[in-house]
């Protein structure tokens, strides 16, 4: 047993006052100028023992009490026990009152029983509601034999006094905080230290934010629950979590806890090594969004650096998973604004705060872009990447999809990845519209982040132009689209067509070189290319646009044509039939209006003998336009007098000679002009 | 002597002469029509027109300091320039001037709670996020993030489709004044030396 020892120094006024009634000693009194101990000291001490009606009470007074940090000067220390007894063997004060003023909170008459056992050195002492703001305390703390315990509950526990009282304590937080606290503290020690700590709170309407606004909550209500024990050097705790109602905001992050409540939960232990925190199983789980266990070692910092951390997510849904804690990250972005369901798995494996294994389990997913960019539907499959030399195999699946309009049908790829670089592990076929694209070579670097880079090389098998024109809007196309992508690349934003990409349409070619684009997804996607326009069929041609019929072929070039958002911006064109071109060179009466009114004239021959003839032979005919600032400067096939020929007649009769006056159109115009004939035409002949 | 003084005055008058330079120079005044005619579509209003922050910097850019020789040749032969006129037509221009638009509804609550502010570069910024309700705090940022996407291309855009990427600095610096400029009393902006202000 060791018994609390007191070793004092006396300060230099003494005064001992004793009151006598007939009967006996009724009243003992002494007050002391000073008192001092080792860590501790008092100033103006008074005591008084006395009889009421045969009780024994006992009031003490202090001025001032100065007690170790972080409690530091108490003033105005007033105790009063209804009950005491001081004898040989204990101190007694019961049905006590005490009040005092501190730096940390003021106790106003509150409720004490304090009991002393001078042979066991045994101290237990009891506060009974102490007001704290607008809330409740009441204590009960025990020192025996050196070891210590308090029992301490709170009720409607202002928490900004809370963190007023842990800043004066020496924990200061960057926080403001109101709402009321329900609390449970069970603490227990020894005369070294602190050996375990069991804590619940409950908090109802918590409201909190930091001074910067990336950290609050509001309207929470949450019960927390919190278990330290002390192994030797180890220390274990146990921390759960759930939350019921409020939201929660963790920038750049909410989370709507009304909607979807929340617990996290977690066993973690530090002290054996060094710093490091291990993370035992910690799990966040959330219905309807996820449930994530982690575990691993971290340097707790700041910042937190992650030795190794495993975490696992399981029933990931979308699309709250998405909404909630992918899309606040990715703003901005072309995958700012998806549609999305299905479910998602997924292991992350970090080393040093470094992402080292990735591997995702895709069920039924669909991801579609708000404003109808692309979208994957079906989506199935798993995803594996290792930053490591040996290869991970990843396999992806999808029911159907499309990138605009144009409509992708259902494909699987293989793609094998090691390190920093991913590869297809067999050739794919992706349908696109009623045609395929042949993936022969695909190949990833740095896939995932900012640098990623990607070329393909494939072949894309016809696809007919009534569902490609229809897909993207234009006029209804005859004919088909193939072609030999022969290098595509990706870098930056930017897609680079290497080689030549060959369109057979119209039963010529047309070759396409140069092709470029930047920020396909982007708001402004802009598109650069040269096309060269090899013998296409006039007939299919102008049959296809509803142009009137036309005889011949056609030839020609467009150089620089630059298109933004999918609309020409500049180019330098020039289709015509070719010099050396054998084919039969017909035009009919429709073809020949509908080409004079690209020069603001029209009905030129049916108001001549010429309109009793169905077509004309011609010798050559084309077209030349350099668009810039919306403005085509215009030309035709040959110098005329004044003007240009856009088809110049046969010389046999009957001839006719279409001649071009307006060498500056402007674009908008011309287009509307050649919409409008064809239109017209069109009811005229019906 | 008088031999000397005709050489004399013939060679000042062939420096004087090839002084004359050919500059572009980047059309403020145009360039300020073209941003307020932009930025009152992207208002869609027009309110306190031309009216301008106390601390707003000098219109224009800053003439370099030349030596006094050149400054006063210049005085007597001004240099040709050729003060190009700032076309905003293009399709991407108006694209991004839509898409602006169609988002200003949304942020409009917030620059008038003060809790988005315009900054010195022509951008936007959250000032103080406690203004906004948390459930609004992660889409009020991704707002931001898009709006100063869409700012960022439109100055280039801008100085790309006349021709001039270079003038893109000048450009932004031109709007970052009329942002301000056209907007409603109690917005808040960022001044040149980075201060919180309200108009």
């Amino acid at each position: 047993m060791t018994p609390v020892r007191l070793s004092v120094r006396l300060a230099a006024s003494v005064a001992l006052s004793v009151s006598l009634t007939s009967s006996a000693v009724d009243e003992v009194g002494l007050r002391l100028g000073g008192l001092e101990g080792e860590g501790w000291s008092l100033q103006g001490l008074e005591f008084r023992y006395l009889w009421v009606e045969n009780v024994p009470q006992l009031q003490i007074r202090v001025d001032s009490l100065v007690l170790p940090d972080p409690v530091g000067v108490v003033q105005d220390v007033n105790i009063h026990c209804m009950e005491s007894e001081l004898s040989a063997d204990r101190i007694l004060c019961d049905a006590g009152r005490v009040s005092a003023r501190s730096g940390l909170f003021d106790i106003d008459h509150a409720g004490l029983r304090l009991e002393y056992h001078h042979d066991q050195g045994r101290l237990q002492l009891q506060l009974q509601e102490v007001g704290l703001g607008q809330g409740l305390v009441s204590a009960h703390a025990t020192l025996d034999e050196g070891a210590w315990s308090v029992d301490m509950n709170a009720r409607e526990l202002e928490s900004g006094i809370v963190l007023d009282i842990a800043a004066k304590l020496g924990y200061r937080v960057d926080l403001s905080a109101s709402g009321k606290i329900d609390a449970r503290v069970m603490a227990r020690g020894n005369e070294v230290a602190l050996q375990s700590l069991e804590w619940q709170g409950d908090f109802n309407g918590l409201e909190f934010t930091d001074s910067s606004g990336r950290y609050a909550g509001e309207g929470l209500r949450c019960v927390a629950r919190l278990s330290l024990e002390r192994k030797q050097a180890v220390w274990l705790a146990d921390i759960d979590l759930p939350c019921e109602e409020g939201g929660l905001y963790i920038d750049p992050v909410f989370v709507d806890i009304s909607q979807f409540p929340l617990e996290l939960r977690g066993s973690m232990e530090w002290g054996a090594k060094g710093n490091t925190v291990t993370l035992h199983n910690f799990e966040l789980s959330q219905p309807g969004i996820l449930h994530l266990q982690a575990r691993g070692h971290a340097d707790p910092g700041p910042p937190v650096l992650f030795q190794e951390l495993t975490a696992d997510l399981t029933d990931g849904q979308l699309p709250g998973l998405y909404e909630v804690y992918l899309q606040p990250f990715v703003s901005g972005s072309a995958v700012a604004e998806l549609e999305t369901s299905g479910r998602v798995d997924a292991q992350l494996v970090s080393a040093k705060s470094m992402v080292s294994r990735v591997l995702m389990n895709l069920e039924q997913v669909s991801v579609n872009e708000r404003g109808g960019l692309f979208g994957l539907d079906g989506l199935q499959g798993v995803l594996e990447w290792a930053d490591t030399e040996e290869t991970s195999l990843s396999r992806l699946q999808w029911q159907g999809g499309h990138v605009y309009n144009i409509g992708l049908g259902a494909a699987e790829i293989a793609i094998e990845s090691s390190n920093d670089h991913a590869s297809l592990q067999r050739p794919a076929r992706i349908p696109v519209l009623d045609g395929e694209l042949q993936l022969e070579k695909l190949s990833i670097g740095a896939p995932g982040t900012s640098r990623m880079q990607w070329n393909i090389e494939g072949i894309l098998t016809p696809i007919s132009m009534r569902e490609l024109s229809l897909a993207l809007g234009w006029p209804e196309l005859a004919g088909k689209l193939s072609g030999v992508i022969p290098d595509v690349h990706y870098e930056g934003g930017s897609i680079e067509v290497g080689g030549v990409l060959l369109v057979r349409i119209f039963d010529g070619e047309i070759t396409l070189r140069n092709l470029k684009l930047d920020q396909p997804f982007g708001i402004i996607p802009r598109m650069w290319l040269d096309a060269a326009i090899k013998n296409l069929d006039l007939h299919t041609l102008t049959r296809t646009f509803s142009f009137g019929k036309i005889e011949g072929k056609l030839g020609g070039a467009i150089r620089n044509l630059v298109m933004e958002d999918w609309r020409p911006f500049s180019f330098d064109a020039y289709l015509a039939t070719p010099p050396d071109d054998q084919s039969r060179h017909r035009i009919s009466q429709k073809a020949v209006d509908n080409l004079s009114s690209i020069g603001g004239v029209s009905g030129v021959l049916s108001r001549s003998f010429l309109r009793f003839l169905e077509d004309f032979p011609y010798d050559r005919l084309g077209l030349s336009c350099r668009l810039e600032n919306g403005v085509c400067y215009m030309g035709g096939v040959a110098r005329a007098t004044n003007g240009y020929y856009i088809v110049k007649g046969s010389t046999l009769p009957p001839r006719l000679d279409v001649i071009g006056y307006a060498d500056r159109v402007d674009w908008d115009t011309l287009i509307q002009r050649l919409v409008a004939a064809t239109r017209a035409q069109e009811a005229e002949l019906q | 002597m008088k031999l000397l003084r005709n050489i004399l005055s013939f060679l000042f008058a062939l420096s004087v002469l090839s002084c004359v330079t050919i500059n572009v120079y980047f059309p403020a005044a145009a360039a300020e029509e073209a941003a307020d005619q932009i930025i009152r579509d992207v208002y869609g209003e027009t309110p306190e027109e031309g009216e301008k922050p106390a601390s707003e910097p000098h219109t224009g850019i800053e003439p370099e300091r030349v030596p006094a020789l050149i400054a006063l040749l210049e005085r007597l032969v001004p240099p040709a320039h050729a003060e190009a006129d700032i076309s905003i037509k293009t399709p991407a221009i108006q694209r991004i001037t839509a898409s602006l638009e169609k988002r200003h509804k949304q942020l409009a609550p917030y620059y008038s709670s003060g809790a988005i502010g315009m900054t010195n570069d022509g951008l936007i910024t959250i000032r103080d996020q406690k203004l906004v309700p948390l459930k609004d705090r992660s889409q009020v940022k991704q707002l931001v993030n898009t709006e100063n996407r869409d700012r960022d291309a439109l100055y280039k855009e801008i100085a790309r489709a006349n021709g001039h990427p270079e003038w893109e600095p000048d450009i932004r610096k031109t709007f970052a004044r009329r942002w301000v400029g056209n907007a409603p009393g109690g917005w808040w902006y960022n001044d040149n030396q980075g201060n919180w202000k309200q108009k």
